[in-house]
């Protein structure tokens, strides 16, 4: 019922490309008035209008509204919108609704890259750089283990990237065993479990553009998707340059996690609620779900950010958040609509 | 001449050679059927034909020009392939499904758009399976799918379709319907094909020429009348078989049915009594 509601003739009507574009806007702006010091909707408005005209406002509602929040919700809107998406992607890289980015070893890669920076102490930039950095380096061996003569073999890419999964993971345990109980160790565990507390312009324009990049590329090649989730030989028999798809969008995907992880920690679940929340609307065309898993994706994290914030008086991190939330949320849903998860 | 083959070899990385020195041709507005028993090869075949495996020597020629040079997006808008086992990990309506047939004529970016869907509601009403149109693929009966199927590899507009087992798993009914749409397609449209079978019967009824592989490696091929008479099948399937001729409408309609095995021993012992023994075998 839902879906004749939003699409017509396979596409969305037009109300429903509205409502996606809306969406995360609105949330945002609703959201922006929540948090440690409250600004109703009035003084809101008011600051940031008198900010952007380039007039006087009240100095501490602008650092709040501008040097706090707008960069978190950003960053929320990137990570969130990216990681649906690149979770939906790998749905249909794997032909398996149960796979997120995680499997190719990309989240632990990075989290190896953070840990190591923090015991180093770096400053924030050079923690996001060194997390990206082992992220993509990851990646690039699961790759290279999972490729041979005729092109990608998606079972060696699940056990290739399982396997440097538990390599990295391995090696977080082994840094962490060594790292400064007192001082590194919270901080690494702090980290680890996400957070957006640290936001800020400079960290979003390191992180952000190869969010946008892996989020394009989905974008544009996600009817492809469709084909890449039928069976191995319905894919190749279909004209479409299979290798190079495959590798094209392992790199998307790559891109937008490491990028997502480097810059807030690991953030999980995500990439498996959103796009299945999305396919409840939508039905199981790429074309449909991956614009719908952006909006959502965006929509929830700035929701779990502000929640993050607002709940308790200390900051509570995000995987912890999505997880509380999201798990019976999901159960819910798919209780409801059990049709859908096949 | 669509798609020709000459001197295909094929193993398997494990080792085993499994296909020998395989050379067919397939002609425009002819049925090339392919038995064989389990485990010959004859998926094996038909990927190896189309370049989805690689001939490990030989060579398959596309309208003349040979398939390893052609990009994926030339191979498969020339050729439309139903493989054998269908599930899905998601949930596709059967109108996805058909318009998912138009990607080797759509750019990497590119997004099937209204005309898509058109031409593919067109064509499904063609078929007689509108009403599969909003029918999740994953629920469809084994026939409803391999009409889906089926209209998914004709809106490529392909000049060869390769069908790997189409009738397998049907009930009466519907194997008709689907051998009649094969038959229509090649007899009337003038599309090339190439079909697994496991059903001599259904081979002699709509296909023009046979390929039958035995368990040894070697290969007869020609008419399909004349390939697929009772010693041929005896040998290559180890099975005595009766062959009937009915009439129905003015048609001479050959059926085979199997009726005994043929011992091991047996075998052997006839390869030594030498050829008369084949023949005799075969009139039982």
């Amino acid at each position: 019922m839902e879906r004749k509601l939003l699409l017509r003739n396979g596409a969305f009507r037009p109300w429903a490309i509205a409502a996606m574009l809306l969406l995360p806007p609105l949330i945002a702006v609703f959201c922006c008035g929540f948090g440690r010091m409250s600004l109703p909707p009035a003084k809101l408005i008011e600051t940031a209008f008198l900010t952007l005209t380039g007039r006087d406002a009240d100095p501490q509602a602008r650092a709040v509204i501008f040097e706090l929040r707008i960069p978190r919700i950003l960053m929320a809107i990137a990570v969130g919108g990216g990681l649906g998406c690149a979770g939906a992607a790998c749905q249909a890289l794997f032909s398996n609704p149960l796979a997120t980015p995680d499997i190719l070893g990309v989240t632990s890669g990075t989290c190896v890259g953070a840990i190591l920076a923090i015991i180093l102490s770096f400053n924030m930039a050079g923690i996001q750089a060194t997390a990206l950095l082992f992220g993509l380096f990851s990646v690039f061996v699961t790759l290279r283990l999972s490729s041979g003569k005729r092109g990608i073999s998606i079972l060696f890419l699940v056990l290739s990237g399982v396997m440097i999964s538990s390599l990295f993971n391995a090696l977080s345990s082994l840094l962490k065993y060594t790292a400064d109980p007192m001082d590194k160790l919270p901080q690494i565990t702090y980290w680890l479990m996400g957070s957006f507390t640290g936001a800020s312009y400079r960290k979003l324009l390191i992180g952000s553009p190869m969010i946008l990049i892996g989020t394009a590329l989905i974008y544009l090649l996600r009817w492809q998707f469709n084909i890449l989730s039928l069976s191995e030989d319905e894919a190749r028999a279909s004209g479409i340059h299979l290798k190079r798809m495959r590798i094209l969008l392992v790199l998307a995907i790559t891109m937008i996690t490491a990028s997502s992880v480097s810059m807030c920690g690991q953030v999980g679940w995500v990439g498996l609620l959103i796009p299945h929340c999305a396919r409840m609307m939508t039905g199981s065309n790429n074309r449909l779900v991956i614009p719908m898993s952006i909006s959502l994706g965006a929509s929830f994290l700035i929701l779990i950010d502000t929640l993050s914030r607002t709940l308790t008086v200390i900051e509570l991190p995000l995987s912890v958040l999505t997880a509380i939330l999201g798990a019976p949320f999901f159960i819910l849903l798919l209780k409801r609509s059990e049709r859908s998860f096949r | 001449m669509i798609l020709k083959v000459e001197g295909g070899c094929y193993s398997y990385p494990e080792g085993g050679q499994i296909l020998n020195g395989i050379s067919l041709d397939v002609r425009e507005g002819r049925m090339l059927s392919v038995l064989g028993p389990n485990g010959v090869g004859k998926t094996t075949l038909l990927k190896c034909m189309t370049g989805i495996l690689p001939w490990k020597s030989g060579r398959s020629l596309l309208l003349g020009r040979d398939i390893r040079r052609l990009r994926p997006r030339e191979i498969w808008s020339d050729i439309s392939y139903i493989p054998q086992s269908h599930s899905f990990a998601f949930s596709f309506s059967g109108l996805e499904m058909v318009i998912m047939g138009r990607s080797a004529h759509l750019g990497p970016f590119a997004q099937p758009g209204q005309k898509e869907r058109e031409q593919a509601l067109e064509l499904m009403e063609k078929l007689h399976i509108t009403s599969l149109s909003g029918k999740d693929c994953n629920q469809m009966s084994g026939g409803e799918l391999q009409m889906v199927l089926i209209a998914k590899a004709l809106i490529n507009h392909p000049k060869l379709i390769i069908l790997d087992e189409p009738e397998t798993g049907l009930d009466f009914h519907n194997q008709l319907l689907v051998l009649d749409m094969i038959d229509r397609l090649v007899h009337e449209e003038g599309i090339a094909a190439v079909m697994n079978t496991h059903y001599p019967t259904n081979a002699l009824a709509i296909a023009d020429e046979a390929f039958m592989m035995d368990r040894e490696g070697s290969y007869i091929s020609g008419a399909v009348r004349e390939v697929l008479c009772a010693e041929n099948i005896a040998r290559a399937f180890r099975v005595r078989v009766v062959v009937n001729e009915i009439h129905f409408k003015g048609k001479a309609l050959k059926s085979i049915v199997p009726v005994e095995l043929i011992p091991e021993e047996a075998e052997a012992w006839n390869e030594r009594e030498g050829e008369d023994k084949h023949e005799e075998r075969s009139r039982a």
